[in-house]
Order: structure tokens, then sequence, then C-alpha cells
């Protein structure tokens, strides 16, 4: 029984029937999907997949991210290992389970006034493992900060068929090593995580939302500017384009009296700008969530979406490189700037041509950005992945350490990995 | 056959497993590598590096070097792994584990003349800085720029970044900011065999597995840091210290969990007990604690005008609630400042109590403090230990502070017990080891208690793949021995501190 057909078919014998499928959501081959119920299922599994490469996944949403592995034969799907595991919503702190829909966990938590951090985008189809796996950032990120801040512990299944738990559920630990910390953009490399334990934050009472009309690219980040320099904290700054047209806004979240005070100054420095509350606030900003996704569309943007991030000081020239770049290949192209993150992004509007692509790739390769694509035709994927990122050796190393027979499918963090 | 070489002193050197010869050369070409005042090799001088804050474990190493950069701490790291030596990465020597206690016959690669402030970009808010940087020198050089270093330890006059890395330290004010590494953007490192890995431009979002976040608190056995980017927040518009009191300890300790229950996230609620309060008062860190108080709470809460006006109500209805009384806000940036060096100066403060001070940390759910906090209390009182408590409330942090004299070895062997039966009470609670202090060599044999013996093998994968001689910071962190072993063996004296 050494075929493919017959390994894959063992492997698939050693789970519940209800676990078995198919999956073809992506741009690479359909395969078997194992969807286990349980920690105990999903080692069994692993046990039994011996001699095959496993790409350890979520509910696949993220997979167009990066280029398809070399070598994948089974797909081992959390989607099933969902729901909360422990949850004090006084003691501030969530363990659930990896499959669990980011959706899921804000239903639960809304009722005790809590939130988790990063806010991703299209959370009900994004599993709280699969963002953080994929290191997917959230439209709360000036404010909350990245998952590096809000994860506390995992339980990870490892390359031995063994689950293994770092961390803890306390929002203050320094106990052994964070192995938790290297599966967070890691893609499944180094195992399958199982269950995270997340810090909660307080679901601030009160939300604005201001946005006001801009002339052009120039006149929307002078205006970030000078609400970066406010006290008004936050949630998010960008300035972005909306059918063509440039906009400048802001989110603020917090009590009462001190957001009146905040709108209050943010709207001095933004005359004129549009104001939306609470619900209306919220409801804006989650449809902007995504730099991807057109903001007046729920549907999901299925052209190629370009992130170049940058020091905060050189946002706007990384912005104008960009969309000098854009308008020289005459690509169609709308911008989110997120200035006091460094962060650009460029979604296209149309399907571009490989060429034009190459162009705008080499582009920011010759300024030296660091880039990141998305919704990529499967080809240029890895031809666009860039050098390999600083570490990189150490990288290998480790994975090569965790994963020495090559159970889990590699390539997804970069080619070179 | 063993040799010991002095720096030219002339004075007495320790012992190695070098030869003569090699140990001679050795010497030789560091102080060539460093200059006279990178190398330590003598008796006297080496004695000064025996321990760290913990000073229940002592061992002098053999050399101690003092590289000024990454490129000399990379020379010389390559040339001690040529010898085969262990080496201990150690900052200003103020941790509290015996994380820098150093190995014997080994090195010491200290990061004390490495202190510059590399760059400060006040535009994209962040530093780099050498490691050996004093924490507090940090946020001083950024003030000017309306900008401040979260991170703040009570020994942050003393303690370096690179120490507050390689512990992954708190602070009080860690309760609103988080520990150092949800500050640290990235870093220069060099690992045992002398490579370095430059991870120092600043990344929000770096691309990868996440190294930075892995190497924080990973208390030297993996890399030495000696160069870290570091980020800065901007100074609040508005600060205000509150201090409440409480007539009992418990009542003060159920306030902080109503408070967190309730959403309320002030920068940082720190608690001081009865003791505390007269080691304070009667020190040169005089705060002008009442001195009739079984607790005060300490907090400082920060933001926009508005914010702390809204917040302060809020906090001092709840805590009015649970007994909190006497309330006051500073109303000046001295008093403020006052309030503070009591709490941060209650360390050096017990110094009148007994002439020792074995400093615990442990972290316990926040929804139990009142319970685990009279649990010490019990602990203490049960083998006649004189106990002051002083801790991070806000982050369920305690340090209970065991006050005891070194000279007499029936106390100091009740002071370990302690150690161990409050580190038993509050794994049994659902609690860590360490909230900020680290492991060293104090907790490492504790981790069998709180992992198995497979989440100990992953660490130890992490371990191999960094340094798979341990020759960096060895019998540090992980258990030495499987824990089976660990379970039957009778507990560890003073100064055992090999494996």
């Amino acid at each position: 029984m050494n075929t493919l057909a017959q390994r894959t078919e063992r492997a698939l014998a050693a789970v519940d029937p209800a676990s078995r499928g198919w999956f073809a959501g992506w741009q690479g081959p359909k395969l078997p999907q194992v969807s286990p119920a349980s920690e105990n299922e999903a080692a069994e599994f692993l046990r039994a997949a011996d001699g095959l490469v496993v790409l350890p996944m979520g509910k696949g949403s993220k997979l167009d991210w990066c280029p398809v592995p070399k070598n994948v034969d089974v797909l081992l799907s959390t989607a099933r290992l969902t729901g909360p595991v422990a949850y004090e919503p006084a003691e501030g702190v969530l363990t659930v389970r990896a499959g669990t829909p980011v959706a899921e966990i804000a239903a639960l938590l809304a009722k005790d006034d809590r939130r988790i951090a990063p806010d991703v985008a299209h959370p009900s189809r994004a599993t709280v493992g699969g963002a953080y796996c994929a290191g997917q950032g959230g439209a709360d990120r000036m404010r909350r900060g990245t998952w590096r801040d809000s994860i506390l512990g995992a339980r990870v299944l490892g390359a031995d068929c063994t689950v293994t738990t770092s961390g803890g559920r306390l929002v203050k630990n320094v106990t052994g090593y964070d192995l938790f910390r290297l599966h967070g953009g890691a893609h499944g490399a180094l195992g399958c995580v199982l269950e995270l334990s997340l810090r909660l934050y307080p679901d601030p009472p009160a939300s604005a939302w201001l946005e006001r009309d801009e002339d052009d690219a120039d006149s929307a980040l002078r205006s970030l500017a000078q609400l970066h320099g406010a006290s008004i904290q936050p949630t998010r700054l960008l300035a972005f384009q909306e059918h063509g047209a440039w906009r400048a806004a802001v989110h603020m979240e917090g009590r009462p009296r001190a957001l009146a005070a905040a709108l209050s100054e943010a709207s001095s420095r933004l005359p004129g700008a549009r104001v939306l509350r609470d619900q209306a606030a919220r409801a804006r900003a989650h449809a902007l969530r995504d730099s991807g996704a057109h903001a007046n569309a729920a549907t999901h943007n299925p052209w190629p979406l370009l992130e170049v991030h940058v020091r905060p000081s050189d946002t706007s020239r990384a912005h104008d490189v960009l969309q000098r770049t854009a308008q020289g290949l005459g690509m169609g192209a709308e911008f989110v700037v997120e200035q006091a993150l460094g962060c650009v992004a460029l979604r296209t509007q149309t399907a571009p041509g490989e060429a034009a692509l190459r162009s705008l790739n080499k582009a920011v390769a010759w300024e030296r950005f660091s880039a990141r694509w998305r919704n990529l035709p499967v080809a240029l994927r890895a031809e666009f992945a860039g050098p390999p990122p600083p570490g990189a050796e150490q990288m290998a190393r480790l994975i090569d350490q965790f994963d020495p027979d090559r159970r889990f499918a590699r390539g997804r963090v970069h080619p070179s990995l | 056959m063993h040799a010991g070489h002095g720096s030219g002193s002339g004075r007495t050197p320790l012992e190695t497993s070098l030869s003569v010869e090699r140990a001679a050369r050795l010497v030789d070409d560091l102080v060539k590598l460093l200059g006279p005042a990178g190398v330590v090799a003598d008796r006297e001088r080496l004695s000064t590096y025996e321990s760290d804050g913990l000073a229940l474990f002592r061992q002098a190493p053999w050399l101690v070097v003092l590289p000024r950069d990454t490129a000399q701490a990379a020379r010389a790291m390559a040339r001690l792994w040529a010898e085969g030596l262990a080496i201990v990465p150690r900052g200003a020597g103020t941790g509290l584990s015996g994380g820098a206690t150093a190995v014997q016959g080994g090195a010491v690669v200290s990061t004390a003349r490495m202190r510059d402030l590399l760059e400060l970009d006040a535009e994209n808010r962040f530093a780099r800085v050498q490691a050996g940087l004093v924490n507090a020198h940090l946020s001083k050089a950024c003030a000017r720029h309306g900008l401040f270093y979260a991170p703040d330890p009570s020994s942050q006059q003393a303690c370096t970044l690179g120490g507050n890395f390689a512990n992954n330290s708190g602070g009080p004010h860690c309760f609103k900011y988080g520990s150092t590494v949800r500050h640290v953007l990235g870093l220069v490192a060099v690992d045992a065999r002398g490579d370095v890995l430059d991870l120092s431009e600043p990344r929000l979002d770096p691309l990868g597995l996440d190294l930075v976040g892995v190497l924080t608190g990973s208390e030297g056995t993996l890399v030495l840091a000696t160069e870290l980017t570091l980020r800065l927040l901007p100074t609040p518009e508005r600060t205000e210290t509150l201090l409440a009191v409480f007539g009992k300890l418990g009542q003060a300790c159920d306030a902080v969990s109503d408070l967190i229950a309730r959403n309320l996230e002030p920068s940082a609620i720190e608690i001081l007990d009865r003791l505390t309060i007269e080691a304070v008062e009667a020190s040169v860190y005089r705060a002008g604690y009442p001195l009739d108080a079984d607790a005060v709470m300490l907090l400082d809460v920060e933001g926009s005008a508005a914010e702390v006006e809204e917040l302060v109500e809020e906090l001092e209805a709840v805590l009015v609630a649970n007994g909190g009384r006497d309330l006051r806000r500073a109303s000046t940036a001295l008093e403020r400042k006052r309030l503070w060096a009591g709490r941060k100066g209650a360390f050096g403060a017990m110094g009148r109590v007994a002439p020792d001070l074995y400093v615990t940390d442990a972290v316990v759910p926040r929804t139990r403090l009142a319970e685990l906090v009279a649990g010490t209390a019990e602990i203490c009182r049960e083998l006649g230990l004189k106990l002051a408590n002083v801790f991070h409330a806000g982050d369920g942090n305690l340090h209970p502070n065991i006050c005891y004299d070194g000279r007499d070895a029936d106390e100091v062997a009740r002071v370990l017990e302690a150690g161990h039966r409050i580190q038993d009470l509050c794994l049994a609670a659902g609690g860590a080891l360490s909230g900020e202090h680290g492991l060293g060599l104090e907790k490492r044999d504790g981790m069998c208690a709180l992992y198995n013996q497979a989440d100990l093998d992953a660490m130890a994968i992490l371990r191999n793949a960094f340094d798979p001689e341990r020759r960096m910071n060895p019998d540090k962190l992980l258990p030495t021995r499987p824990c089976m072993e660990l379970r039957t063996a009778p507990p560890r004296r003073p100064n055992e501190v090999r494996g």
C-alpha cells in the first residue's frame, strides 16, 4: 500500500466519514480534505497520514494569498473545531478552538461588552486560527496592534503527531518559550494550530466615524497628518478612494463623554466632514475593514491587491510611486493609505495583464518596499514573493527542526522556506 | 589540566577546564579584540558577577567580556565558541530569577559597555538602542519629543533594555501597554557561534515566522541581543494618579477584580500592603502613604483630558463601593512623582525590615486575587516568615516579598519552602510561574508542574535550532532532567546551580 492513492485512502480511513471531503475552493488542485471534530481525531489522522504532505487550513479564505505549495496531498481543516474552551468575562481572556469563525467570537463576546483584536475582514469566513496563521492584520491595528499583542497561548498539533501547549490563559505570563508566536504568519508550516487563548479588550460603548471628500491624494494625506497630531486616539485613520474619489476618514471609539470631546477636536481639524455615530459608524468601519474589498460591496474582490509597508514617514512617497506606476501602465487602481502605520494598499479594479503586474512588481522591488500580494494568478505568486524575509535562514532551520520529515506543506510563507 | 589567567593585574584567576596555554591565549586574544577594559579575569573583580538580584544562587564566571558593539560581541562570542565555553549574557544584573547566574568555568558576556542610543526617530516613533542602555534613560531621551517607552520595571533606573528583552519584563504600566514583547519592533542578536541575526528594521507586520516575538523572553538561552528597535508612544495628554486606602488587603484585591470585570482600564493598578507601607514610609522613598491602612492602591489614568476625567469618576465609584476610602488624586507633578517613588522604591525600602529579600513572582487569575493573596500570607505565617506584598494587581501579577536573614540557614530553608508552596498554590489556581522576572535557575524545574514532557520537548526543539550545544545560558529556563525524575527528586538547595 504505497502509492499516493493508497496512502491517502489509509489516512482518510482513520477519521470519521463525516470528517472527510474534498476541497476545490482555491486555485490549487482539488484535494481530499479532512475536518476533524476533535484534537484526538486530528492527531489520529496525522498519524495515519504518514508519507503524505498535509496543509493545515481554517476555512480556506486566505489560501489565495500565498503560493500554492509544490507538494501537498491532503488538506487538514480546523473548520469543525469550533467553540469556546474557556471563557471568563471578568478575567478578560477567551480560549477558543481554532476553527471558530471570528464573527462567532464577536457575537459571544458582545453580550459582555468585550471584543478581540485584530478586527479582521470577512469575520464570518475567517476562522480565528486561520487569521492568526496567515498573519492577517486588522482595521484596529493602530489602537490594538497585531496578533502578537493579543495571543496569549496555543495548542498545536505538531509533525510528531503530539498536541503541545505553550503560553497560557493569563494576560501576563513569561513562563518558558512562547512557541505559539512562531505560528502567527507561518501558514501552517510548523504545525496545525488547534486552540488559541486571546486577551480580550473592552468593547467601547460609543463609536464615531468622520469622513470628508478630498480633492486628491495629497489633500487626503494632509488631512490624515492633521488628525494624527491630535489627541483623539483613533482606532483607524485612513485616506482611501471610492469610485475614484478620494476621502479622508477617522474612526474613533470610547466612553461617551470622552468620545464627544474627541469628535469635537477631530471635527475642528476636518471641517465639513460627515459624521456617523454608533451603529452607522461601526457599519461603515466594517465595510472598509478590508483594503481589498470594494467599500460598497460585500462581494470579494477577485483582482490582485498589493500592500506595501514602509516607515510611516515614507508613506506618501510609497503612494506616489505606486500611483505613478499604475497610471503609467494604464492600470485601473484604487488606494487605501494608512499613513500612521506606513501602509499603502493598491487594489486593481479590473483584471490586469501579467505584463502590467510584472512592471508594478518591478517598481516595488526597485524601491525595496516590503510588499505583499493577494489574489495573484497562481503562476505569478512565487515570482512576486520578493527576496527572502530577514531571518529566513533561521526560519528555515526552525521549520526543518520542527518538521524534519516534511509532514506539513512548505513554501507558503515564502518560496525559499 | 586546569588553568587560570589574569588580565594583567596579577590577581588570582579562577579555574577553567582549558589548558594553561589555551586559557592564556584566549584571554590575550580577547584583550586584543576588546581592549583591557573589555575583559575581566581576576578573582576579585569576577566576584561582582557571581549573582544577579537573586543572591541565593552564586557562581562566579571564569571570565567576563564586555564588548562595545555587535561586531565586537560577535567576534568575542565566536572566540569563546571555539574554546567550548558556556556563555551567560548579562545586562545590569538586576534580574530576580538567577537568569544571569554564571556557569562554573564559563564566560559572561556583559552589555554594560553597550549603552548607546543609536537612533531616535520621533516621526516614526521608534528608537534603536544598544542592549545595555538603561531603561529609564530611553524615556528620558525621548521625552523632549513628546514620546515615552512604556515598559517600566521597578528597577528601571538600573536595569537594561537588553535585560528587559531577555525577560520580557513588565512593570506597573504594562497593565495598559503590555510587556516588553509588545514594544520590540526589531533586534540585532548574536548566537552562540558568533553569527549575527539582523532583524533591526522596524516592521509592524513582519513577513514569516515571528522571530522577534519568540526571542523576546528567551532569557539569553537562544541569542544575545545587542541592539533593539523599540516602539515609542506619544506622552498622554493628561495623567491622573489616584491613591485609595483600604482597611483590608482583601478589599483592595476585590476592588481590582471588580474594576476589570467592569471593563475599566486605567494604565496601572498597584497594591501595597501594610508591611510594605511601613517600610516605605520609614525610608528615603517616603511617599505619604497612610500608616493606618492595611493596604493602599495606586492607580494611574492616562489619556485625553475628557477620557481621564470620565474614567476617574467611574473608577472612584467602584473603589468606594469596594471599601476604598480617603481617595485622593495627586494634585501636582511632584506629588505624583512622590507617590510612584514610594511604589518603585518599595523593594529597596524593605532592607529596613530584614537584611535579605526574596522577591517571588507569580501570576494568578485576576478573579481570584483576594483568595490567593490571603493564601500566600497563610503560607508565610505557618512558616514564621515576614511577608510584604507589593504587586501589579491589574495583571494578577503577585510579588510576595519574603524578608529574611541569609545568615540564618534555617530561615533560608523556610524561605525556599515558602517559595515552592506559593508557586504550587498559584499554579493550582490556574496561575503561571512568572509574570515578568523569568524562570532562570529559580523556577526552571517548576516548568514540569505547568507543562508536560511533550510541551517541554517542543520548547527544546526551539532551543536546539538556535543553540544545539546548549552553550547559551545553559541550565536556565528548561529543566535539565526529565520531569519524571524531577518529580521524585528532593528539592534543590541554594547554589545547586548545575542540573
